[in-house]
């Protein structure tokens, strides 16, 4: 399995592999800023396949400090499916989400070597939809009444990228 | 194919097709009608109201969503009505106990019969996934569809 570096975020972010000793800050993380407001925990889950190979958890870290999660997991469709959640408003912006869905999709399709990444995002949250296209991902579809979330169904836009894609935009297969 | 002197019963009826529990000797009849049936999936089997074996249907429930694939071993059957109306059979019978919310359907963006298929039978297109579906060893671009409770209980009251 190719090695991919976790680090070289700005200002010196780095994704570090989650463990027990990220727990309390992810539990506090979760429930204390507005993340979330917009990170759904339940989908149905898909027709296809058991757990794909590829399955993992990161923390964002900058210095000591935990700003966020990142998630590779078993896909909705097929691949792998990548979630994303930065808890503290002020790190918004800052390039932190940008840098964390690179990396997941460099270890997803050199690391992992999967053929497809997706992700949903609610409809309403332009911020995160601008990271993922500039990341390449592209909008594939609404799923209408998708997630259950706060007491309503609630539509998700479903994104994708392709390794063809991805590969393009990085100057082929490394 | 196997010929039933009396009819299996089933209470999945509809105005062309009936569909009927699958079974162990089924297995071989499955491989012919173009369509994999996860472990996790419950599948039936479609007849003509006659009893012949055409086809084969799954579904899968994850609380109050739904996935239904249907397949044929003779495409004329996406075009003479049977798959529109087995996959409507399906779609009215699971909410008579099941509190759903949507069910999907994932088609192959190729097969058109299929795609005009779940159109009639009242599926609204959301999008195209690409390289979604896993058929013969490659990924294939997927159209999704869906229905969603209204739809369903619209159908429900329409007969």
């Amino acid at each position: 399995m190719a090695r991919v570096t976790l680090t070289g975020g700005p200002e010196g972010t780095r994704l570090e592999r989650a463990g027990l000793q990220h727990a309390k800050a992810l539990r506090d993380g979760f429930n204390s800023g507005d993340a979330a407001a917009s990170t759904r925990w339940h989908l149905p889950r898909p027709l296809s396949s058991p757990n794909p190979k590829g399955m993992r958890r990161y923390a964002i870290m900058r210095d000591d400090r935990l700003v966020g999660t990142c998630r590779l997991w078993k896909p909705q469709y097929a691949g792998l499916e990548l979630a994303i959640a930065i808890f503290d408003p002020d790190e918004r912006g800052r390039g932190t989400g940008t840098f964390a869905v690179k990396k997941l999709c460099e270890v997803a399709f050199v690391g992992v070597g999967t053929h497809r990444v997706e992700l949903g995002v609610y409809p309403d949250n332009t911020a995160a939809i601008r990271v993922y296209e500039k990341c390449g991902f592209q909008r594939e579809a609404i799923l209408r009444r998708y997630v259950h979330h706060e007491g309503e169904f609630r539509d998700l836009l479903w994104m994708a990228l392709l390794r063809r894609d991805w590969d393009a935009a990085n100057g082929g297969r490394r | 194919m196997k010929t039933y002197v009396e009819l299996p019963p089933t209470w999945l009826v509809g105005r062309k097709t009936r569909l009927r529990a699958l079974e162990v000797e089924d297995v071989p009849f499955l491989g012919r009608c173009k369509i994999v049936i996860d472990k996790q999936a419950r599948g039936f089997v479609v007849q003509t109201l006659d009893g012949r074996d055409i086809g084969a249907l799954g579904v899968f429930v994850s609380g109050p969503h739904a996935a239904i694939a249907v397949g044929f071993v003779d495409d004329v059957r996406y075009v003479d009505g049977s798959a529109t109306d087995a996959l409507k059979v399906m779609c009215k019978g699971l909410p008579r106990s099941l509190p759903l919310e949507r069910i999907e359907a994932l088609v192959p963006v190729e097969n058109h019969r299929s795609l005009a298929a779940h159109e009639r039978a009242g599926f609204e297109r959301e999008g195209v996934l690409r390289e979604a579906l896993l058929e013969d060893g490659r990924y294939r671009d997927a159209v999704v569809f869906s229905v969603l409770s209204e739809g369903i209980e619209r159908w429900l009251e329409s007969r």
